[in-house]
């Protein structure tokens, strides 16, 4: 188990919304502390993705506060530490003419600021990013060419490209075939043991994410359960979920996370 | 044949003009092309003809306004409308391809009613609509010249904001990029750059030369940089044949630049028979 540090990254405290009459979140307060790996996982209409758009201010909830690295979200301007993958990430004009190269350096446009070009430094990040998700030699190839999987995986070097203190995943394991899920995973752990990165992960492996996770939540409108993953194994599934559903379990160490 | 298209001074200046907004009115249709806006453009020109028509009918009482360039209040106005236009994006966030449409008709409905006020239907309406070579004055160079100088600051400045902007316009704001400023100073910039080209390209014939250089370049560029180069070379082109052609034949600019434009297009399809 990683030592897991005390401060708060980030912080929901009783997030209410609602699209339009029926609620989708309630009352929903969680945490996520420094080092920590949480896995969030829900049925399909949950609220999941809904949760993580107002955790990144792209929505504001109707009720309840945000507190982003202790930071009322409405004050947080540190939007550098915080690396995003959406789920929608490969339904993007697939037309467009741009190179990997040059999709993973937006990733550092927001830090750069204004009327800043990018120096050696930022194309050495690039190049790191590239090989941290085993993309470098795909550098010059234009991103419509890829797979949907290849591509998920540049859209994760571009949020790992600033060096994120929290990297939040909505499911970015969909489309991508079940050797790259688990090359996909070794660098989750990599990056959140070697390098203290704080995780998010929406994702439907509950399975397989069990393994390597520090921490589960599951959410379903309301939230279920929200503890260690040790905590999370002794549960009856179907009770966290909120209705009955059938889960392929892996076979794994009683351990917990690696 | 160029010698003596050089000969005259207005059409040295109509020259400057073309081939100022020959790479401008591209190379913003680039971002405008892949933000799947292109329709945009025939929305800011249409309000541009509203403003030229709106001052054709003022000077009728206001004589100050009769040595006056009409096309500076059609400036005017674009960039006026490019402003209703991005409100009127955020009121309907899930149709926003409703706003071009009202801008476009409102143009259209201002324009035609203060022109038959104006009772100018005539040849100058023609000029304004298709574009003309005639009457250029140097400092109608001028003025161009200096907006290409303010675009292009503009474009190397916002360049990598407006390209992931263009690119994925939520995970832009996720990362802090200023979306709402670069998206307001964006559409100023092209209501300016529309309004120029209107000189020489005509208000009907705006988009040809912002958006088919573009359509063909998309098919040739291996990156979004390479995009900008072939958008330069192909709007430049067609400037310079449509020009040279329209001048030799006594036709309207206008239709000269858009055909050479869609020529181009036309080979490069041929040429390249591959779905993008
Ligand atoms: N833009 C929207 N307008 C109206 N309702 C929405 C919108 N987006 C989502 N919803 C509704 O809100 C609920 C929660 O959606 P959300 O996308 O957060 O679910 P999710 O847990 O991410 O599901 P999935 O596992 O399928 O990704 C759903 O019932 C959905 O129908
Ligand atoms: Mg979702």
């Amino acid at each position: 188990m990683l030592p897991v540090n005390q401060q708060t990254v980030l912080e929901t405290d009783n997030v209410s919304y609602r699209y339009s009459k029926q609620p989708v979140l309630e009352n929903v307060s969680m945490e996520i502390k420094k080092g920590s790996f949480l896995g969030l996982v829900g049925p399909n209409g949950s609220g999941k993705s809904t949760l993580i758009k107002i955790l990144l201010g792209l929505i504001a909830p109707d009720a309840g506060e945000i507190r982003l690295f202790g930071t009322p979200l409405k004050k947080f301007k540190h939007w550098e530490k915080i690396g995003y993958v959406s789920q929608k990430a490969n339904s993007f004009n697939s037309g467009f003419p741009a190179t990997v190269q040059e999709v993973v350096a937006m990733g550092l446009y927001g830090q750069m600021g204004l009327f800043r070009f990018l120096n050696k430094t930022h194309k050495r990040k690039i190049e790191n990013a590239l090989e941290q998700v085993g993309m470098s030699d795909y550098k010059k190839r234009t991103i419509g060419e890829l797979s949907g999987g290849q591509q998920q995986r540049v859209f994760i070097a571009r949020a790992l490209v600033s060096e994120p203190d929290i990297l939040i995943l909505d499911e970015p394991t969909v489309g991508v075939d079940a050797q790259s899920v688990q090359q996909f995973y070794t660098l989750l752990s990599t990056l959140n043991i070697e390098k203290g990165m704080t995780l998010l992960l929406v994702t439907h492996d509950v399975g397989v994410m069990t393994r390597y996770v520090s921490h589960v939540a599951c959410l379903n409108r309301i939230l279920h359960f929200h503890g260690t993953s040790e905590e999370f194994e002794e549960q009856n599934l179907s009770s966290v979920y909120g209705h009955d559903v059938t889960m392929i379990t892996h076979g794994h160490e009683s351990g917990g996370p690696l | 044949m160029l010698a003596v298209f050089l000969q005259y001074s207005f059409l040295r200046y109509a020259l400057i003009i073309g081939l100022l907004v020959g790479f401008l009115a591209p190379v913003l249709g680039v971002f405008i092309v892949m933000r799947r806006q292109a329709l945009i453009t025939d929305a800011l020109s249409h309000i541009t003809l509203t403003g030229i028509a709106f001052h054709l009918l003022m000077a009728q009482s206001l004589t100050v306004l009769q040595p006056v360039n009409p096309v500076y209040m059609g400036m005017g106005f674009s960039v006026t409308g490019s402003l209703l236009l991005e409100r009127l994006r955020h009121v309907y966030a899930s149709y926003k391809e409703l706003a071009v449409p009202i801008i476009l008709s409102s143009g259209i409905g201002f324009g035609v009613v203060f022109l038959s006020l104006a009772d100018e239907f005539g040849s100058d309406l023609f000029r304004y609509l298709f574009g003309s070579i005639i009457a250029v004055t140097s400092q109608d160079a001028l003025v161009v010249s200096l907006i290409a100088v303010i675009v292009i600051l503009f474009i190397i400045f916002f360049y990598k904001e407006l390209f992931f902007l263009s690119f994925d316009e939520e995970q832009a704001k996720i990362n802090g990029i200023p979306t709402k400023t670069i998206n307001f100073l964006f559409t100023v910039i092209a209501a300016l750059v529309i309004a120029s080209s209107i000189r020489i390209v005509g208000i009907l014939l705006v988009s040809s030369l912002m958006i088919l250089p573009v359509a063909a370049s998309v098919r040739l560029s291996k990156s979004f940089k390479q995009m900008f180069v072939y958008a330069f070379l192909f709007g430049e082109l067609s400037v310079a044949v449509g020009l040279l052609t329209a001048f030799y034949f006594d036709v309207a600019p206008g239709g000269m630049i858009a055909l050479t434009a869609l020529l181009i297009l036309g080979i490069v399809i041929g040429l390249k028979k591959e779905t993008h």
